[in-house]
């Protein structure tokens, strides 16, 4: 039953993934997009990760995409047509993601990575505490990051012509 | 085909899927997405492989990982309706010019 789940949310986020290349207009491509994070909250939560899959769903899907619909709606409404996408170099792109994709799996094959996977139990509990003890710097450094981003983005998008003149 | 082979191939097929649209779309926002792409393959990644050790340093990455990808696309979000703003376009080629026309 878990198998059968795996393998239709994988087919779920492959699909839009690709799907993403041919679409032709941005909104479309942000909706695909949402369809594979969610697809891979699921794959999480399947695979143990209980807190990343509910960090996916509330962050991404609920976070970066809203920002990103924002942002089409805003760039859509200057120039009064819905936003349509042209493509160049097809073929080289293809080529290039064609060759790293053989580095990648030549790669995967070289290491001994096949065993098979210990069915143990993670959850939330381990995570927090290792949240709070062994990573509490980068937590909080991460924090700060954030802090610093919002501010730096708040004050990015705002204009700045109007506070030179104060 | 084990799972972790099976989900292996998958974010091989998201990256590959992210850097393709990169390297070809014409448009900010969807490079933007691309990169997004990108990032979530190599949290699939992490917290697959994270299952084959004990700890919990593959899935405490991911969730660092996850919040650089926040604060990469706010600024970058919001450096793209600036450069809306002024060039009216969001396409990086015609973003050429430095300085104010006069």
């Amino acid at each position: 039953m878990e198998q059968v789940v795996l393998y239709i949310l994988s087919g779920i986020a492959a699909a839009s993934a690709v799907a993403m290349i041919f679409v032709r207009q941005v909104f479309y491509a942000a909706l695909c997009l949402l369809a594979c994070l969610l697809a891979l909250a699921g794959i999480y939560g399947i695979m143990h990760a209980g807190f990343l899959a509910i960090t996916q769903v509330l962050i991404y899907a609920g976070g970066v995409l809203v920002l990103i619909v924002f942002a089409i709606v805003v760039t859509n409404r200057i120039e009064g047509k819905p936003l349509h996408v042209e493509s160049q170099h097809l073929f080289i792109g293809f080529l290039l993601s064609a060759a790293i994709a053989q580095v990648l799996v030549w790669g995967y094959h070289q290491t001994g990575f096949m065993i098979s996977p210990t069915q143990t139990e993670k959850e939330i509990k381990p995570l927090g505490v290792a949240l709070f003890t062994d990573y509490a710097a980068p937590f909080e450094i991460g924090g700060i990051l954030l802090l610093v981003c919002l501010i730096g983005a708040a004050l990015t998008a705002s204009s700045f012509k109007k506070s030179s003149h104060d | 085909m084990t799972e972790t082979d099976f989900l292996f191939y998958l974010g091989v097929l998201l990256f590959c899927s992210g850097l393709m649209i990169v390297f070809t779309k014409k448009n900010a926002l969807l490079i933007l997405m691309g990169i997004e792409l990108m990032l979530n393959a190599a949290n699939l990644n992490l917290v697959v492989f994270n299952r084959q050790q004990t700890g919990m340093d593959g899935q405490l990455f991911a969730l660092f990982v996850i919040l650089v990808a926040v604060c990469e696309a706010a600024v970058g979000i919001a450096i793209i309706l600036r450069v809306y703003h002024y060039y009216k376009s969001a396409v990086p080629d015609q973003v050429s010019d430095l300085k104010e026309h006069e």
